[in-house]
């Protein structure tokens, strides 16, 4: 009897524990956005405020949020950074629905043929995809340089297109979907296209949220490909223009980067809120193994 | 034979665009390089035949050579540990909740931070925190002491960088494992249970060995990420201060769009991708698979 309620006690001392160290823990990762928003709400051109005067009061101790820094950034007479907002969207997108339909392609062609040594080409398609990054970043320069394409949207696009990571997550999906499914589409009359653009992907709409997702992510947030790539300002993205602004405020004024960084990073939140759903539940299925 | 393949023609002709791309994107640049390596040549600059000269010079006669391969291991092994370690602890701490709703809702916690672009994050831990005045130095002076410049200071840069991100348990790695986790059967527990394994043995005994598969995969994109990417250490440090916190990919950039030595860039290139590739198999050997030891022990 007595060894049961200790029991109890103990269980009940354990997950409270939990839950503290979880609650910690979560509050030491997202404290940076509040303190991100925070900053970006101080009067402008001023230092980093103190952790005491983090929200920010006006001369009469009222607390006094100044989203006017929103617009000084977005319309700052020195940078454009209302072009780079348009770039980085315009290339965002194009990239992700272009890349979808490529990989979901590939993925479903990966995923459907069998030819022997199947595994072997689709390992050597992923090894050189993962592995060839630093060394064919300056030949590829060389490449869009050959064509005519650097400083133009043609360069921060087409070698987006094809992704080794998307088609390896979508075909791993592709191929739990019951093959009867694709046996009594056959049976119907349906071919190929039909059986992927009618059965496959109406199916896949988790994977290729998850995909997605992570080529939004990757391309908005991409540095080094814009930054190689492009060298007009008009041409860069929000990611390259971010670091630009840090440089031209250097650390003095604070609430300026804080709000361009919200800037760029605004949009991923409201792309995670979206597919959150779908990107649990993508990688839980195995997706990732 | 021949009916066969001509119906799997369609699929064939699916998979053109992904192939096109790889060719003209990854294997055409991928030969290009290793040829571009044996070159001197600038961009819009004559080129000449140098032979092995690059290579030779890099790994003879550059001074970057010895403390960028230090601090990339230095970086790298740092980052792998904490990949490993510190969500999988997160991820058993979740999935051992009793709730499935806070489970549900400590996943998404965990994952947000994947939303905060990499220049925004350098920004925070490069100024908010390890700034002149950062939070720690701000810290330092309310206990008394003197701050330091963490990433301007030779002594401290490298542990500085290893130490950004910290708890380093936020994204998408807590999910993995925790898909790792829950593919655990129920009767493996059950069992381990019956022969009197608890806590932290139970934990070590079967939960770490049936996730290797998921620790696999993190140490190779961690240690590719390492190798590969410089974007933190381009926006902080530049690699200095000297050549303190250099790393052998950011050298690289530099050679080739600083000093326009093309060529030899290339040639680092080359050397890093055999490194990953030589990497990556010695990480496929030496850690077997979750599959392979259900195998073994079931």
């Amino acid at each position: 009897m007595r060894r049961k309620t200790w029991d109890k006690v103990r269980g009940a001392l354990w997950a409270t524990g939990l839950y503290a160290l979880l609650i910690a823990l979560a509050a030491f990762l997202l404290a940076p956005f509040v303190w991100m928003v925070l900053i970006s709400v101080h009067p402008w051109n001023t230092p980093i405020p103190a952790i005491s005067d983090l929200i920010p009061r006006g001369p009469d101790g009222q607390v006094h949020l100044d989203w006017s820094n929103y617009g000084l950034v977005l319309f700052d007479p020195n940078l454009p950074v209302a072009r780079f907002l348009f770039n980085s969207a315009f290339v965002t997108l194009t990239v992700v629905v272009g890349q979808t339909l490529v990989s979901s392609l590939a993925a479903y062609g990966f995923a459907k043929l069998h030819f022997r040594g199947r595994e072997l080409v689709f390992a050597l398609f992923l090894g050189s995809m993962m592995f060839a990054g630093p060394v064919t970043q300056i030949p590829v320069y060389l490449l869009l340089r050959s064509l005519g394409w650097l400083d133009s949207y043609w360069a921060l696009v087409v070698p987006g297109l094809s992704s080794a990571f998307s088609v390896f997550l979508l075909r791993q999906f592709f191929m739990q979907i019951p093959a009867e499914l694709d046996e009594a589409a056959r049976i119907d009359g349906a071919g190929d296209f039909r059986i992927y653009a009618r059965v496959v992907m109406p199916l896949s709409k988790a994977a290729l949220a998850t995909a997605a997702a992570f080529t939004f992510f990757g391309v908005w947030t991409d540095f080094f490909n814009p930054l190689i790539y492009t060298n007009s300002v008009e041409m860069r993205t929000l990611e390259v223009g971010l670091s630009i602004y840090k440089n031209s405020y250097g650390g003095s004024n604070w609430p300026a980067q804080m709000t361009a960084a919200v800037i760029v990073m605004l949009p991923l939140l409201v792309v995670f809120l979206f597919v959150q759903r779908y990107f649990v539940k993508g990688i839980m299925l195995g997706s990732i193994k | 034979m021949l009916r066969r393949a001509i119906r799997s023609l369609p699929l064939y002709a699916i998979l053109t665009p992904s192939l096109i791309l790889l060719a003209i994107f990854n294997v055409a640049p991928f030969v290009l390089a290793f040829a571009a390596s044996f070159f001197d040549f600038e961009i819009g600059g004559d080129s000449r035949f140098v032979g092995l000269a690059n290579y030779v010079e890099y790994l003879t006669n550059d001074p970057t050579l010895l403390p960028s391969f230090e601090n990339l291991l230095f970086l790298t092994f740092f980052a792998c540990l904490f990949v490993t370690v510190c969500p999988l602890v997160v991820a058993k701490m979740i999935f051992s909740l009793k709730s499935e709703r806070a489970r549900y809702i400590y996943r998404l916690m965990f994952l947000l931070p994947v939303v905060v672009p990499g220049i925004a994050g350098t920004m925070i831990w490069g100024g908010l925190i390890l700034g002149d005045s950062g939070l720690v130095n701000e810290t330092l002076r309310l206990l008394g002491m003197e701050g330091r410049g963490w990433l301007s200071d030779p002594q401290t840069v490298l542990w500085a960088l290893a130490l950004i991100g910290f708890p380093f348990a936020g994204g998408i790695n807590v999910l993995i494992y925790y898909a790792g986790l829950t593919s655990i059967p129920d009767t493996v527990h059950d069992a381990a249970s019956m022969d009197g394994a608890v806590g932290l043995r139970k934990f070590l005994r079967i939960d770490v060995p049936l996730v290797m598969s998921q620790v696999k995969l993190l140490l190779i994109l961690t240690i590719i990420g390492n190798v590969q990417g410089f974007e933190g250490l381009f926006v902080l440090t530049r690699g200095g201060p000297g050549f303190k916190s250099m790393v052998p990919g950011l050298w690289m950039y530099f050679n080739a769009f600083s000093f326009q030595r093309m060529g030899y860039a290339s040639a680092i290139g080359v050397v890093l991708f055999l490194l990953i590739l030589g990497l990556t198999v010695l990480n496929m050997r030496l850690i077997r698979s979750s599959e392979d030891l259900q195998a073994a022990t079931i």
